[in-house]
């Protein structure tokens, strides 16, 4: 009898490790938050990111492969910040179990004017590393909730990515330093680094707006002409999902010169494929080009 | 006489011909303008001045990524003075800061310049502290 209650004992352990073993499914709508949630998670999750690397979340529009990743899944992530204008429409996909998680809107906005628009939310939160230390933690918590068993799991994961956040923090305030701050002037092609800019003491000039769907009036660019001009703006930026067609026109109306592709609205090839590689990538790129 | 071939031809010629000089501008590459040049910020003396919680210390401030003052102080206070350019945007100094012992201590970096305000920035560390400042 005493045998049989110990191998009962130990079959429902067995059975309940591998039911709590199954890993989390997480869905999500950005780069930054894929890799978040994959070093948080670590081997307790399996995490499906739907906006790809080098894709521009502003224009990304889900297709029917996407519904059916959302429908078993226990975790969604999305940016927020109304970046991801379809998500209203998704949610009827989403199981009613899972637990759907706008990071960005849970860090503070900066709030911007958009010609034609009004005033609207700065979605690009992932610029600025304290941010994404933020949502590093949101994201454990959201994961504590959809799978408690595995809570020892995600503090100790999450305390390891935080480190290493806090250490490239610490980088990206030295890698600045070595630039006066009158020259830390920023012209890119879409208005996606004020948190950057806010963090570290720049100044921005975009030549299209916040989202990359309006494209820049003849007026908007004359007026960065005159700005590049009058300031001495040494360099502008291209970004990676975007044509370089006005920008180039741009360097050549004012003098100033193309200083790299920066990786503007998440991960992308290249050095831009971890976080680490693009926030590394884009500070040295304008650190250097403006020097 | 306007109705001859011949000029209607010349007439045709000489409108294609006009038109092509705003299409040139246009489509046409320009030579690219040269940057323009603004003047850098001119450098002023600055008086710098650390206070630290425990003695003796070792410290270097720098600027740029570069050191522009550093030394051992065996007393909680010492001071120099160094040519810096200050933009009216305000400048980052680094300060590295070394104490003997593992117990937390403090560091004050003390910036005065021209007809300013003195200003003040603190780091604290256990052993050792270091951190970019930035002084408006």
């Amino acid at each position: 009898m005493k045998t049989i209650s110990i191998l009962l004992t130990v079959a429902v352990m067995t059975l309940g490790r591998s039911f709590a073993a199954e890993p989390v499914k997480v869905v999500s709508f950005s780069t930054i938050l894929s890799e978040i949630a994959t070093q948080v998670g670590g081997d307790a999750v399996t995490v499906v990111g739907l906006v790809k690397p080098d894709v521009d979340p502003h224009e990304y529009e889900p297709k029917p492969d996407d519904l059916k990743q959302l429908g078993d899944a226990r975790l969604v992530l999305a940016s927020g910040k109304n970046i991801e204008h379809y998500l209203p429409k998704l949610q009827a996909g989403v199981s009613a179990s899972a637990v759907i998680v706008k990071v960005g809107d849970q860090i503070p906005s900066l709030k911007m004017t958009e010609e034609n628009v009004g005033v609207i939310e700065d979605p690009h939160w992932w610029h600025s590393v304290a941010n994404v230390e933020k949502a590093t933690k949101v994201i454990r918590d959201a994961l504590i909730q959809v799978d408690p068993e595995a809570k020892a799991t995600f503090e100790k994961n999450a305390g390891a990515y935080l480190a290493k956040l806090a250490a490239l923090d610490t980088w990206v305030k030295k890698k600045v330093a070595e630039l006066p701050r009158d020259r830390r002037e920023l012209v890119t092609s879409h208005d996606a680094f004020q948190y950057f800019a806010k963090q570290y003491g720049f100044r921005i000039y975009a030549i299209e707006g916040v989202s990359t769907e309006q494209e820049a009036s003849a007026k908007q660019v004359d007026d960065l002409i005159a700005v590049i001009k009058k300031e001495g703006v040494k360099a502008i930026f291209l970004e990676n999902t975007l044509n370089p067609k006005v920008s180039t026109e741009i360097t050549r109306e004012t003098g100033a010169k193309i200083g790299g592709t920066l990786y503007a609205d998440g991960l992308g090839a290249g050095e831009g494929s971890t976080y680490e590689g693009m926030v590394k990538h884009n500070v040295s790129t304008i650190v250097e080009a403006l020097k | 006489m306007l109705g001859s071939p011949l000029v209607r031809a010349a007439v045709a010629l000489a409108v294609l011909l006009l038109l092509l000089v705003p299409l040139r501008s246009f489509t046409g590459t320009r030579p690219p303008v040269a940057a323009t040049v603004v003047a850098a910020t001119p450098e002023t003396t600055a008086h710098l001045e650390i206070v630290s919680t425990k003695s003796p210390f070792t410290f270097s401030v720098g600027y740029l990524g570069k050191p522009i003052w550093h030394g051992t102080s065996d007393g909680p206070t010492t001071a120099s003075d160094v040519k810096l350019p200050i933009p009216k945007e305000g400048i980052d100094l680094s300060l590295d800061v070394g104490w003997t012992g593992p117990e937390t201590s403090a560091a004050k970096l003390v910036l005065s310049h021209d007809d300013n305000e003195p200003t003040e920035r603190t780091v604290w560390g256990s052993g050792q502290a270091s951190d970019i400042l930035t002084f408006p």
